[in-house]
Order: C-alpha cells, then sequence, then structure tokens
C-alpha cells in the first residue's frame, strides 16, 4: 500500500463512529490533564490501559495517543495563565506566555500556541506517513545487534535528558536499568531480585512505577508546599492572532516543528528537550532577544510547536521498530501488547487498519484540538479554578483505581505508594524520575539483545562492529558522547585564532 | 545535607544490590549469566553515587531552597499514611467504605474543609467512583462483606 492509498484507507478507518468517539475521548481528556497541574499524560494512559480492554486495539491506540499529543495542547494553557507548567513539556512557555498574559495579551498566547501546535502537529503526523514505511522496511534486517546498538545511542541520549546534574541523570539511568533487572532472567528464566514473592516475579510493574513516581510523587509536592494556583483575572479576548503576531510567529513555528520532529525521533529525547532547544534557537536567532522572557511571542510560538511535532515523530521509533523512545511510548507499548498487537516493521503489513487508523486519526484529533483550545477555552479555564485541596484527593484516588484496575494486587499499590514516596525525595534531592523510567524500560531490551547477540556471534563482540547498522549506531553514540565536549572547544579555538576576534558577535 | 544525604543512600542501594547480584551465576563477558549485568549495574550505579558523595562532601551547595513550612511535613505524612491504611482496608472494608474515609480525611485533615462540605464530597467521590470505574469501566473493586 503506497502512502497516498493508505491514507485514504486510514481515513476510512479514523472516521468509523467508534474511533471518532475514542479520538475524541482522548484529546479531551488529553486536554484536561494537560491543564491539571499534576496528573500529566503518561499518569494518565497508565490508568485507562485498564479500560482499553473492552475496545478494539484500533480505538484503543487512538484513544491513548490522542491523550498525549491532547496533553501537550492543554499543558500551554496553564503554563500561559497561571505560570505553572499544566505538564512538563510547557515549562518553557511559561516564561514568555505568562508575562504575555500579564499584558494583557493572554488571548494571543493561547491562540499562537493553540495554532503552533495544530500546525506542528499535522506536520508531524505527514512527517510519520512518508517516513514510517520506509523505516519499517529497513528495520526488518533488524537483528539484536541493530537494536543493541540503537539503545546504545537512546541510553547516550538519556544522559541529555535531565535538565539538572548530569552525574544524577546518569545515576537514575543505572539505578533504572538495575530496577529493569527485577523479574525472571530474560534468556534462562531464574529468578532475580524476587524474594521469593510472586509479585516481583514478574518483575516491578511499569504502571505502578509511573503512579507513583509521576503521580503520587507530584502530589505529595504540591501537597507540603500549599500549592495555591492564582488563575489570571482578566477575560480572554483576540483569540485570534494579530497579522503583526502571524509574521512574528511565522519561523518560530516552522523552525520548531522541523526541530521537534528531527529530535523527537532520536530515543531517549522525548517532547520537552526540543521545546528548550527552540526556545534558545529563537532567542539565539531573533533580532530582539531582550524580549525573550518579557512577553516575545516568539518564546511561546517556536516551544509550543516543537513539543507537538516531537509527539508524532515519537511514535516513529515505536511503530516501525517496536522500541519506545520515550516514558510515554513505554506505556503506548504497553496498551499494543495488551491488545496482542507486537508493534514493530511487520505490524505495517499485518495490521494495516491499525497503523492507518491510527496516524489518520491524529489529523483528526488534531483539527479537534484546535476547536477545544479556542471557542472552548473558557471551560479549561473554570476547571483551573477547582481548588486543589477537592482535586488531590481525587488525582490519588484514580492512581490507586489505576494501579489496581491493571493487576488487582495490593502489593502494586504499595509498591506505587513506595515509589511515590522515592519520587518526592527525588524531587526534593535534584534527581529526575523520567531517565529512571526510561532506561528501565530500555534497559530489560538491551540486556535480551545484547545476550542474544553474544549468543548469535558464539561470544564474538565484534559482531556490534561488523554489521554495518549496528556499527553506524554505535560510531553516532560516540559521536554524542564527543562532539558536544570538542564542539565548543573547536569554536573557541576559531575564534581565538581569528585576527581581532575574542568576544566575538560576528556569524 | 540533603545533596549529601541522598548520594549516601543512592550509594547504600547500590551496595546492596552489588551485594545481592553477587549471589547470582555470573557467567562471563562473552556469555554472561543472569548476574552479569545486574552487578556491572550496581557497580556502575555505587561508582556514581561515591562521586556524588564526593562532589557534596568537597562542594557543599549554597544554602539549598527554603525549608517547607512545618505545616507542609505534616500533610505529607499524613497523606501517605492514609494511603497505606487505605490500601490495608481496601479489601477488607470494600471499595465504596473504604474510598469514603478515604476521602473524608484527606479533605478534612489535608485541607480542612468543613464538614458539611468534606462529607458531601467524600460521598460522591465514593460513589461516583464505584460508577464510573467498577459499573461504566469493570475495573474489578473489591466488595466488603455488605456487598458494596
Amino acid at each position: 500500500m503506497d502512502v497516498f492509498a493508505g491514507t485514504v484507507y486510514g481515513f476510512s478507518v479514523a472516521v468509523q463512529p467508534a474511533n471518532l468517539l475514542a479520538c475524541f475521548v482522548g484529546v479531551f481528556v488529553g486536554t484536561l490533564v494537560g491543564v491539571l497541574p499534576g496528573l500529566g499524560p503518561v499518569a494518565t494512559m497508565s490508568l485507562l490501559l485498564p479500560v482499553t480492554f473492552a475496545m478494539s486495539p484500533t480505538a484503543s491506540i487512538i484513544m491513548m495517543a490522542g491523550i498525549y499529543y491532547g496533553a501537550m495542547y492543554g499543558g500551554s494553557t496553564t503554563s500561559i495563565l497561571v505560570n505553572i507548567p499544566g505538564e512538563a513539556a510547557s515549562v518553557v512557555t511559561c516564561l514568555d506566555g505568562y508575562q504575555m498574559a500579564r499584558q494583557g495579551r493572554a488571548g494571543p498566547a493561547l491562540g499562537i500556541a493553540a495554532f503552533g501546535s495544530f500546525i506542528a502537529g499535522t506536520l508531524g503526523v505527514l512527517g510519520i506517513m512518508l517516513l514510517a514505511p520506509p523505516l519499517a522496511a529497513a528495520a526488518l534486517r533488524f537483528g539484536p545487534p541493530e537494536i543493541f546498538t540503537l539503545l546504545v545511542l537512546g541510553f547516550t541520549m538519556i544522559t541529555y535528558l535531565g535538565s539538572g546534574s548530569r552525574l544524577k541523570t546518569v545515576a537514575m539511568a543505572l539505578a533504572g536499568m538495575f530496577l529493569g533487572t527485577v523479574g525472571l532472567d530474560p534468556v534462562t528464566g531464574t529468578p532475580r531480585f524476587t524474594f521469593g514473592t510472586a509479585t516481583l516475579s514478574d518483575g516491578v510493574g511499569l504502571v505502578p512505577m509511573i503512579m507513583g513516581l509521576f503521580g503520587i510523587a507530584e502530589v505529595l509536592l504540591n501537597v507540603e508546599a500549599g500549592l495555591k494556583q492564582e488563575v489570571f483575572q482578566t477575560r480572554i479576548r483576540n483569540l485570534l492572532p494579530t497579522r503583526q503576531d502571524w509574521k512574528d510567529s511565522a519561523a518560530p513555528i516552522a523552525r520548531g516543528s522541523v526541530l521537534g520532529f528531527v529530535l523527537g525521533i532520536l530515543p531517549g529525547v522525548g517532547a520537552i528537550i526540543p521545546t528548550f532547544v527552540s526556545y534558545a534557537l529563537e532567542k539565539r536567532l531573533s533580532r530582539r532577544p531582550e524580549t525573550f522572557g518579557r512577553g516575545a511571542i516568539e518564546g511561546v510560538a517556536g516551544p509550543e510547536s516543537a513539543n507537538n511535532a516531537a509527539t508524532g515523530s515519537a511514535m516513529i521509533p515505536l511503530l516501525t521498530l517496536g522500541i519506545a523512545p520515550n516514558v510515554v511510548m513505554a506505556v503506548l507499548l504497553g496498551a499494543f501488547l495488551i491488545h496482542g498487537v507486537q508493534p514493530g516493521p511487520l505490524m505495517l503489513r499485518e495490521h494495516p487498519d491499525l497503523f492507518w487508523g491510527v496516524v489518520a486519526s491524529m489529523y483528526v484529533g488534531n483539527a479537534m484540538l484546535l476547536v477545544l483550545n479556542l471557542p472552548l477555552i473558557g471551560l479549561w479555564v473554570q476547571i483551573l479554578r477547582v481548588p486543589y485541596g477537592l482535586l488531590f484527593p481525587l488525582i490519588l484516588l484514580i492512581c490507586v483505581v489505576g494501579v489496581w484496575g491493571v493487576s488487582a494486587n495490593v502489593w502494586d499499590v504499595v509498591i506505587m505508594v513506595a515509589f511515590g514516596v522515592v519520587g518526592y525525595l527525588m524531587r526534593k534531592a535534584g534527581f529526575e524520575p523520567a531517565p529512571l523510567v526510561l532506561a528501565f524500560v530500555l534497559g530489560r531490551l538491551a540486556e535480551e539483545s545484547i545476550r542474544q547477540s553474544l549468543l548469535l556471534s558464539r561470544g564474538s563482540p565484534a559482531i556490534l562492529v561488523a554489521r554495518p547498522i549496528a556499527g553506524a549506531f554505535l560510531a553516532a553514540s560516540v559521536a554524542v558522547i564527543v562532539l558536544p565536549v570538542v564542539l565548543p572547544r573547536l569554536g573557541a579555538l576559531v575564534t581565538a585564532l581569528r585576527p581581532g576576534g575574542g568576544a566575538g558577535g560576528s556569524r | 545535607m540533603r545533596e549529601l544525604g541522598s548520594a549516601v543512600v543512592l550509594l547504600a542501594a547500590a551496595l546492596a544490590g552489588l551485594v545481592e547480584a553477587w549471589r547470582l551465576p555470573l557467567g562471563s563477558a562473552v556469555a554472561p549469566g543472569p548476574g552479569f549485568f545486574p552487578l556491572a549495574l550496581a557497580a556502575g550505579l555505587a561508582a556514581t553515587a561515591a562521586l556524588l558523595v564526593v562532589r557534596a562532601v568537597a562542594r557543599p551547595p549554597a544554602r539549598p531552597a527554603g525549608p517547607g513550612a512545618a505545616g507542609g511535613r505534616a500533610r505529607l505524612v499524613a497523606v501517605v499514611a492514609a494511603l497505606l491504611v487505605y490500601t490495608a482496608v481496601f479489601s477488607r472494608l470494600g471499595f465504596v467504605l473504604a474510598t469514603f474515609l478515604l476521602m473524608v480525611v484527606l479533605f478534612r485533615a489535608v485541607e480542612s474543609l468543613r464538614w458539611p462540605v468534606a462529607l458531601a464530597a467524600a460521598a460522591a467521590a465514593a460513589v461516583l467512583g464505584h460508577l464510573l470505574f467498577k459499573t461504566w469501566l469493570g475495573v474489578r473493586l473489591p466488595s466488603g462483606p455488605w456487598g458494596f
């Protein structure tokens, strides 16, 4: 099936009433959890996993994906109006979005965030359609050595995932991989670190871990701090950006989309890093960098586009390789597996309805989100006014029921609470949970693939270099580590050698 | 203090992992057994944690962000305790009653809503939760001896 036929087929799947409803529920819930601080897409998708038992695989994945990209839209609303990121990928939007709101320009800020998200979201979907089929074809030739070296590349990327100390990020990644070894050994079936319990023989559950580290820990932090949400008390008007706003934002949206798409496809990056890179890039390119942090619309348009483009491209490694490049995709992978579908190179051929249906539904969902986030913005502002004291017990209840729903095992709830406390302490000490969870997911796969590789090569690690694709991935990993160290020095060297150089402003 | 404390705890956890991993069959670098990767990971973690300890001792950070209000810490402990008790009695009392009690505690003790508001909101949360999760979404929530 070529791209055109696939697209037409995909839309015929996506507009079936059940799938259309799933898409709407997904983007609606996504916007809701994006707006609410302390409940992000990861926890919500884990929560709704058991719900999808009763749905068709296509409708389930459509709904799950909708929650993810819907949350990207909703997160910006809270950032702009309350100066609290509703969702981790909209941290950067607070910088200029809130300043715009304070200057009475909340409307254009919300408007450009929604339009930028829409443009980037649809471009991202287009990118999936064009890139996924050839990548899936290439991925058919992937064996354990290719998978392992790709994961190595992912692990090197993870070390850039944290916004704080690099050493702490590495520590969290190692801890996550170690936790991933709990349970039965993937090759020999030997129990490891189970202490004779049945709960741990399946390994530490991903859902309790995520709900604890992201859901419970966030609530604990907010409860301790006594979170006060002060919604900006102005009428929101002029949602449609002016011609000048468009002129200022067009290039940032375009750059943000490309940047988000390219970065988002890489394992270990996720939707957060592209927003930081986009903000830095726009500030660097701007003729008026001093306006950044004081309500520059470019500082909203670029990052908001970047995070939406990244949500689209992050689907590519999952759909073509079966590898989850970020934590959200790990949950989505879980949703596929629940329905007995193994995402990967064969999926395009074996489940074309699922692949093309989900991708087409993302077009539909982005259009729905534009309506939900512009004409209906008032609804979400009302939700922001619900006091946290009423909200947080409900968030906790949802977390408990979500974990219970997956396994009906009380110990999993206890594990969740334990991870909640650990996550709270981690945040207090400046450790971030995302590298831990991602390494947890990828670590299991990495151990399995390296051990299979060594069985294949009868113990010779040369197999990792001798196969061209695997060798290229390894070389790329080395480049990721070496280049950032070398490049600034090289730049400094060039500047120093240039006559009259020094504090150069020349490009 | 916070830097040092967290690094020491991490180091202790890594060492415990190292000891546990040591008991598993190790295999060799070219034919790794079940214990090989856990051991290597625990060793890597221990090394990283040791570096963090050294860094915390060598460069104590400037005074970290101000301490949370004393009331904040108490609220925190109350929430965790309430969740653990809830987990313990959840299966015996059934979802609706246990949830009602948990919600009352959280609404009252943590955010001190007024009694009538707290009771009404807790009852609503328990009943709506039952309808939403059990009746509509089909989650297998436990029933108490009274059938709900």
